[in-house]
């Protein structure tokens, strides 16, 4: 176990590295800087000057250095943000991105599966078509829509909670309600799916048979089987919903990192683009990790990884 | 009558009753908005801005027929169009929100189709020559779709729009609207070929040691034709179904990009855009419910539609699939 833990985390250090080593190939290859807009009209000495600050005149001299810098999370200046180097703004942003999604994570498993099961159990009911409604609403709704639609009612005209911002408790409900839409539905609708798969096979006909009551037979042996595949779509999702947030954090004016991934990549700016990149990587592998570890946990047959 | 493999699949896919109804629906609005094409082209930007400022849904005349007259020679099709112009209401700036509809919405379909289009070139290309190379250049190929699969797709998109824009202007130039909604569906195409090239990986991978391309091989004929006549014909199942369902994703991340500001430029329309204004409009005032219900209701019927299209094309000519179905 924790020799396989131990390897994938090596693997997954070789990952950042090509990733690094890919988003530095991108970023170079992009025309113009930050400092050259016609609008600024700077003498080109200048532009050298503020160039060699930024280190923008010898790449290969910044790909060392950045990479040196990264190994103990000092990630250099930002160009946008003149007084703020780039890990102050990551200090600033993701734990509000990671509450933001953890949160929606929580919500989206609390009730998708629940929704799941009932709808797998009571299959072609009443509850099982107006659940089918709503995912097939939380999937095709841009959040953006939801988000404001949320807002509106609870906000504009209930006032139950503020319209928009962070700090406080009653800042978390709404956002985290719409960014769970979406992850909620694709988890109810999967674990509907694995509990129609289990329900169907013998080990269930013979539970029944044996005279288990109905709901030890699902609770003890079919939902064991049905949370698997939800189990390793939560990696890939909980890393999707902590980081790629940036629509629902733009309704409701949340602070988070999601912003700075739309405006790094727009203003060129390249340390703080590199250093989300990064940051946005190694969260999705470690959550690949962290999924595939709980996974042998629950499934003791699979060994190391689950693909 | 013999069942060839094709009909079969028509069968399997005529039983899905979802299948069936999006396929309606998606031939519903292409010939809706194909036969306004020449009108709302041309109208979809004119402004009434005296009388039609956020008018509600009327059958009304509410713009006279002068205002858009100038752009098109009187005909019957015309003046017809011309009555149903206020049928969805007016957005802010007194434009025919039917008109931005039908026109937005063939721009989306049309970004989603470009990005399905680049999925499926870059992503067939990808999987079948690393599961035709093999060995350290298989397993080079497919570790740089996980890279890429661990990447923010958002600031990938964007880098690329910066990358490709100016290129793509020169090419294109006086055609700016043009430029812009390929600059959207080539930046996301570019993203959303990874799955496509897993799939295709996997299923090159086991019909390579199956007993027909061996025969193939043993008389003598070369890989490129092997790929080319053999194994490609037994991978339009799979390439169908993940295009189909590209489509749809493709169409929602133009909305998030449009939303952010950054997709399709405006005057332009699109679904996402069109949405985006509506949300706007709700945000500021309460009420102007046309704004947002139709454009977000024409956005769930066609991603629903090509979603229900997609499975059913899963079910009918892909069935011992490994992804799961969710519907």
């Amino acid at each position: 176990m924790i020799r396989t833990i131990v390897r994938r985390l090596l693997v997954g250090f070789a990952t950042l590295f090509c990733v690094y080593a890919f988003t530095f190939l991108m970023v170079i290859v992009i025309p113009g800087n930050p400092f050259a807009s016609a609008d600024r009209n700077m003498p080109p000495e200048v532009v050298r000057a503020l160039e060699a600050r930024y280190d923008m005149d010898d790449n290969g001299a910044y790909f060392v250095q950045f990479l040196a810098g990264a190994t103990h999370l000092d990630f250099g200046p930002s160009f946008q943000y003149k007084d703020w180097t780039c890990s102050q703004i990551i200090a600033q942003s993701l734990p509000v991105s990671l509450t933001l999604g953890l949160l929606a994570m929580l919500i989206a498993v609390l009730v998708g599966v629940p929704v799941g099961v009932y709808s797998a159990v009571w299959r072609d009911g009443w509850f099982d078509l107006s659940a089918l409604g709503f995912v097939l609403i939380g999937i095709s709704l841009p959040t953006f829509v939801t988000g404001t639609m949320l807002l509106t009612v609870f906000a504009v005209h209930l006032k139950t909670v503020p319209i928009g911002g962070w700090g406080t408790v009653m800042h978390l409900p709404l956002p985290a309600l719409a960014l769970s839409l979406p992850f909620m539905a694709y988890i109810a609708r999967l674990t509907r799916v694995g509990m129609l798969d289990a329900l169907g096979s013998d080990f269930v006909r013979t539970a029944v048979a044996k005279g288990l009551p109905k709901r030890v037979v699902i609770f003890k042996h079919v939902f064991k089987v049905a949370f698997l595949p939800v189990l390793s779509y939560l990696g890939p999702a909980a890393a999707q919903a902590m980081t790629g947030s940036f629509v629902v954090e733009k309704v409701f004016s949340v602070p988070g990192i999601g912003q700075h991934f739309v405006d790094s990549a727009l203003n060129l700016d390249r340390g703080l683009i590199m250093s989300t990149v990064l940051v946005y990587a190694a969260i999705v592998i470690v959550f690949n990790i962290a999924v595939d570890t709980l996974y042998s946990f629950v499934d003791p047959r699979i060994q190391g990884s689950a693909r | 009558m013999i069942d060839t493999r094709n009909s079969l699949a028509w069968r399997r896919f005529r039983r899905n009753r979802a299948a069936c109804l999006g396929l309606v629906v998606m031939v519903g609005l292409l010939l809706m908005s194909a036969l306004a094409f020449p009108f709302s082209s041309r109208w979809s930007n004119v402004q009434d801005l005296q009388g039609a400022v956020r008018a509600a849904p009327t059958l009304r005349v509410v713009t006279p027929y002068d205002a858009y007259e100038r752009a098109l020679p009187d005909s019957l099709l015309g003046a017809g169009m011309h009555r149903v112009a206020g049928l969805a209401g007016y957005d802010d700036l007194g434009r025919s929100l039917l008109f931005r509809l039908c026109l937005g919405w063939l721009v989306s379909l049309g970004v989603g189709l470009g990005a399905a289009v680049m999925a499926v070139v870059i992503g067939v290309s990808w999987g079948a020559t690393a599961a035709m190379a093999g060995g350290r250049v298989d397993a080079a190929m497919m570790r740089i779709v996980d890279i890429l699969y661990g990447l923010p797709y958002v600031l990938f998109v964007i880098l690329l729009k910066v990358v490709l824009e100016p290129p793509l202007r020169t090419v294109l130039h006086g055609q700016g609207h043009l430029a812009n909604v390929i600059i959207v569906f080539v930046a996301i195409g570019a993203v959303s070929w990874l799955t496509m090239a897993r799939v295709i990986r996997g299923q090159v991978l086991s019909l390579r040691s199956r007993p027909f391309v061996e025969a193939a091989y043993a008389s003598g004929v070369g890989r490129m034709r092997v790929m080319w006549r053999h194994l490609l014909p037994n991978l339009v199942g799979p390439i169908a179904v993940y295009a189909t369902l590209v489509i749809p994703q493709a169409i929602l991340q133009e909305s998030f990009l449009s939303f952010l500001g950054i997709g399709v430029v405006p005057p332009t329309p699109s679904l996402g855009l069109l949405a985006t204004d509506g949300v706007q409009a709700v945000n500021s005032f309460v009420g102007f419910w046309w704004l947002i219900a139709f454009p977000c209701g024409i956005l769930v019927l066609t991603l629903l539609a090509l979603n229900f299209i997609g499975d059913g094309l899963r079910d009918a000519l892909d069935p011992r699939t490994d992804a799961v179905a969710i519907f």
